[in-house]
């Protein structure tokens, strides 16, 4: 090799650590952007978490993240705060979400097998108008359903945030389901089919195994859907012993009187753990994906 | 993959399905069935109890958080107690806006609570409705009306009917800290006119690090009490008993001017600090955490004031305009009231009475609504009170002496007018709109507001 082939050489090494440099100095730039970005969002949350551990006192006249004072006064005043401890008010909330949970589940998996999956007659009118469905804001559909739970005694029970439910009136899990279902090949049923298998061996042997990330999906989003709910659960459930978790936290407000902010944020920090747990638990099965699926 | 012997029907299929949402209801069911004993009857929750001497479950709300749910559910019982029948008051209760939207959802169904507290801001919106119980035929009978005058009933009167009365009024005032005011050689106790308070807010004015002259309270836009002062102070009324609007663009003009000035001198709270302390409550606000030597606020803000703050404060009575009406005081009442739809009106209106008239409620509750309405009852609850409590009462007793024209009744879309005074005197605050033309949007998004009138 000549000298200046073996110079040559030694430059572009040169040139290829430098852009390696370069590159991994920008990768370092990136990743602190994302980490001051990822900060900045989490402020609020921060904030949150650090009033809690402050006088009530101090709260506001010591906005930044740093007191002079740490106190646990306010999650013991919190806990005790309502005419129940806490964990009462959250068991109400586990109860209505593990209701809405397996009522999604079960309800909005047949309903989307029958759109996916089955011919009947107006399927594309029923389906637009279950579509439609997903349109209505809350506030439309609150009074004729408390007339109607009122009528039928269902006011101060779970009944009315469980029971719509289990009929697969969450549109938007149905039409997910839909989607995720007509993914699915139909050489898988058709194969179930010569073997025998009918309607239900299909929809339980093929279908629900194979669509567990969009049944993970429907039950992590119910369950945080259901657990941070207010209004309907402000509505159907007036006597304070039925309060749940987000209705009991605003007892602690008042507008024309006085406000336990800290107990409030330090009750607000427990109530958020569940869905910490749900999402750190429900992740890998949102992305343990459909690569499981038999025919490619 | 293993085999199953049995091969699911379309029938088991069915009934797996059935099955899992009855499970699910049934958890619903029984999870706290013992938790709320016959309130979950729906309809009325009485309907099924009345006339037959059986036991009674009543419902009640309040606005307020938990604290208060609690004085009032054994006030509640303490009424019970007096009665021959078998009555269980159940209690609710939520924030202010929570109450608000839950009142208009079982107004809408024909199933609001019993007996239940009421805004003044929507007595007339849920009187017209026919929601409410006339109380009219109760009045002097089983609601004694002697101890809180005409001017309660007034309070409560829409249209013909009578359909709510107030168990306590809250008023305005001046709040002024002591020792500020004497480090800037200001005597508190001179301050009758709003000139003396804008003067007062000026050599107050950074007489401490920091301490800003006066607190602006014109960005608040719930209620505009101290604004609805002024234009009645001007002779002139917020809304006409017609439902109307009844404030010139002169007079409104002339309180956004009289703030404008004092911000243009840099004495009053900067708008964003105003806006911050929104959020803070009573006990964050400027005079409470001692950031400003003077503030208007609710009369009755004083009694939780007071125990948060660091320094000496002072409660007076609001300022006037020298050339004003006499009769301008009023004093913004919480009203309790019935539902219409109630199975035991004569009950309703014995706990309305027992918690309007009774001393027992009244040395119960103290002043956790405001000042009671029932002169009897304030007077009874004296030697129970701290001084700045008694302040506070005295304060309320004092000026309900003053000669005093009626108040009208907020007709609906008031909480629009109240919300178009908060904007647009933000937008001056901000200096991004003129007095003037403030002024006339206000007038003109008000007149809209109330349909024209």
């Amino acid at each position: 090799m000549t000298d200046a082939a073996r110079a040559d050489i030694v430059l572009m090494n040169a040139a290829r650590a430098a852009g390696r440099r370069r590159a991994s100095w920008r990768r370092f730039g990136k990743h602190v952007l994302l980490v001051l970005g990822g900060l900045l969002m989490l402020y609020p949350l921060l904030w949150m978490v650090a009033s809690s551990f402050k006088p009530e006192a101090l709260i506001f006249r010591e906005p930044g993240l740093l007191a002079s004072e740490f106190t646990t006064e306010n999650y013991a005043f919190g806990w005790d705060f309502l005419r129940r401890p806490f964990s009462w008010y959250i068991t109400n909330s586990l109860i209505v979400v593990a209701g809405a949970v397996i009522g999604n589940l079960v309800s909005c998996s047949l309903a989307a097998y029958g759109f996916a999956r089955l011919n009947f007659k107006f399927k594309n009118l029923w389906f637009a108008i279950m579509l439609m469905s997903i349109m209505l804001p809350i506030h439309v559909i609150i009074v004729p359903q408390y007339i109607l739970f009122s009528n039928i005694g269902w006011i101060n029970t779970f009944l009315p945030l469980i029971a719509p439910k289990v009929l697969a009136t969450d549109a938007f899990f149905v039409f997910l389901m839909v989607q995720f279902f007509r993914g699915i090949p139909r050489e898988l049923d058709e194969a179930a089919r010569i073997d025998g298998a009918g309607h239900p061996r299909i929809f339980f042997r093929i279908m629900l195994p194979l669509s567990v990330p969009a049944l993970a999906t429907t039950a992590i989003f119910t369950f945080i859907w259901t657990w941070n709910d207010f209004f309907s659960q402000l509505i159907f459930l007036t006597h304070p012993d039925m309060y749940t978790v987000p209705v009991a936290l605003r007892t602690f407000l008042d507008a024309t009187g006085q406000n336990h902010w800290g107990p409030m944020f330090a009750m607000s920090l427990i109530s958020l753990a569940p869905l910490f747990l749900i999402f750190l638990f429900g992740q890998r099965f949102l992305v343990k994906g459909i690569a499981t699926t038999g025919i490619k | 993959m293993t085999t199953h012997l049995i091969t699911p029907s379309r029938r088991t299929f069915l009934t797996a399905g059935v099955g899992a949402g009855a499970m699910a209801a049934m958890l619903a069911a029984c999870g706290r069935g013992d938790a709320a004993p016959n309130s979950g009857g729906g309809g009325t929750g009485t309907g099924d109890d009345g006339g037959g001497g059986g036991p009674i479950t009543m419902r009640t709300a309040l606005w307020g958080n938990a604290d208060r749910a609690q004085l009032y559910e054994e006030a509640a019982a303490m009424f019970a107690e007096t009665l021959e029948e078998d009555v269980t008051f159940d209690m609710s209760f939520a924030e202010l806006g929570p109450y608000l939207e839950r009142l208009a959802t079982t107004a809408a169904a024909n199933d609001l609570p019993d007996v239940f507290f009421m805004r003044d801001t929507h007595v007339g919106w849920y009187g017209q409705s026919g929601s409410l119980l006339d109380l009219t035929p109760y009045l002097g009978d089983i609601i004694q009306t002697d101890q809180i005058g005409d001017a309660a009933i007034g309070d409560g009167t829409v249209g013909e009917g009578v359909y709510a009365l107030p168990t306590h009024y809250v008023g305005q005032a001046l709040f002024y800290d002591v020792e500020m005011l004497q480090e800037a050689g200001i005597d508190g106790t001179a301050i009758t006119t709003w000139d003396d308070l804008a003067e007062a807010a000026r050599a107050a004015h950074g007489v401490r690090e920091g301490i800003v002259g006066l607190d602006d309270p014109t960005m608040d836009n719930a209620t505009q009490r101290f604004l609805e002062a002024y234009i009645r102070q001007a002779g002139e009324e917020v809304f006409t008993p017609e439902g109307g609007i009844g404030f010139s663009e002169d007079t409104i003009g002339s309180w956004l001017e009289f703030w404008h000035q004092l911000r243009s001198d840099g004495v009053l709270t900067p708008p964003d600090v105003s806006l911050e302390n929104d959020a803070a409550g009573v006990a964050g606000s400027m005079i409470a955490t001692n950031r400003c030597a003077l503030a208007l606020m609710s009369t009755n803000h004083y009694v939780q004031v007071l125990p948060v703050t660091q320094n000496e404060l002072a409660l007076a009575s609001l300022p006037v305009l020298p050339d004003g009406t006499e009769d301008w005081w009023f004093f913004p009442p919480i009203l309790i009231c019935a539902g219409a739809n109630t199975q035991h009106p004569e009950i309703a209106a014995g706990l309305i009475n027992f918690l309007v008239n009774d001393t027992a409620a009244g040395e119960h509750t103290l002043l956790n609504q405001g000042a009671p309405s029932s002169a009897a009852v304030r007077d009874a609850i004296l030697p129970l009170l701290d001084d700045g409590q008694r302040a506070f009462v005295e304060q309320i007793s004092r000026e309900q002496e003053y000669p005093r024209r009626p108040f009208p009744v907020r007709p609906e879309g008031s909480e629009e007018v109240n919300a178009s005074i908060g904007r647009n005197s933000t937008a001056v605050a901000y200096g991004q709109m003129s007095v003037s033309d403030a002024a006339s949007a206000i007038v003109a998004e008000s007149k809209a507001a109330m349909g024209g009138a």
